[in-house]
């Protein structure tokens, strides 16, 4: 695994950690066991949807997906996209518990720049796929198990 | 592909089938407006049927299966933590899917009970799964 992968994977996992605690907590609230908190729906969704899922989904993609041309392009990029997008998904998650919308507004922005250049490094690694698998002669399996 | 994985997917895909299922009832068009308050009350249940019946354990299932080896020796790691999360988790979703439109209904101790019982199952087996893929996160 890419060191890039390894520490978005891991962030990932402490995402989903702390979206779950935090879907704890809304299920308690609203069993009238736990007080609630503004705000903190929005911090849920965000921390398991985009913080877990789609970051897991990126850089497992980042690790898995076929080379171009036998490599792998620089993991800069790859860093750049990854920081963006997960301090988009704290401004958001933050601005929403703390009410400061235009802290949400960034992390949107944030979270778009990062995705953006995600999928702007991944997409040559899509059709390296589609190249790979239309030059194999039918019945022929290209990839090992 | 392992035993623990096949089990988490299949039910995922049981969840799948059970969320859209109960998407088709949530929609339907009435005029009545209990039936459209009960479609109200189980709108949360579908959301965490498809986020965590679903896609989150079709995540685990398959990160089981394809995330690095722990090691030669044990190349599942300490996979006791992922089985006994499989049953935490899902107890905690059926029992979500009753009790969380229930106290929306009624303030039954009862309810209340099993609903917190839910997210503790939930947290517990999201827990263990994260620290148990973490030990699987290998870089080389």
């Amino acid at each position: 695994m890419p060191r890039v992968s390894y520490w978005m994977v891991r962030l990932a996992l402490v995402h989903l950690f702390l979206g779950f605690t935090v879907g704890a907590w809304l299920l308690l609230y609203k069993a009238q066991w736990l007080a609630g908190i503004p705000g903190l729906r929005a911090l849920h969704v965000e921390l398991v949807l985009l913080g877990f899922m789609v970051q897991l989904a990126v850089s497992v993609a980042w690790w898995i997906l076929p080379r171009v041309r036998g490599e792998r392009p620089a993991d800069q990029g790859a860093w750049i996209a990854g920081v963006l997008f997960t301090l988009g998904v704290w401004f958001v998650g933050l601005g929403a518990v703390g009410s400061i919308p235009k802290l949400q507004w960034a992390g949107r922005i944030l979270e778009l720049m990062g995705l953006m250049g995600w999928a702007r490094l991944l997409w040559p690694r899509i059709l390296a796929a589609n190249r790979h698998h239309a030059a194999q002669p039918e019945g022929t399996s290209s990839e090992a198990p | 592909m392992p035993k623990l994985s096949r089990w988490y997917v299949k039910t995922a895909l049981g969840y799948l089938a059970l969320a859209l299922l109960l998407g088709v009832a949530l929609v339907w068009p009435t005029e009545t407006a209990g039936w459209r308050v009960w479609q109200g009350l189980f709108w949360p249940v579908w959301i965490h049927l498809l986020t965590v019946g679903w896609l989150t354990q079709l995540i685990f299932g398959v990160a089981f299966w394809l995330f690095p080896r722990h090691s030669r020796m044990r190349p599942y790691g300490p996979q006791q933590l992922a089985w006994t999360a499989y049953p935490l988790l899902n107890a905690g979703i059926l029992l979500r899917l009753f009790a969380e439109p229930a106290i929306a209904w009624t303030a039954s101790p009862l309810w209340r009970g099993l609903a917190g019982l839910s997210a503790a199952f939930q947290w517990v087996a999201g827990t263990l799964m994260a620290v148990y893929l973490w030990t699987r996160v290998k870089q080389r």
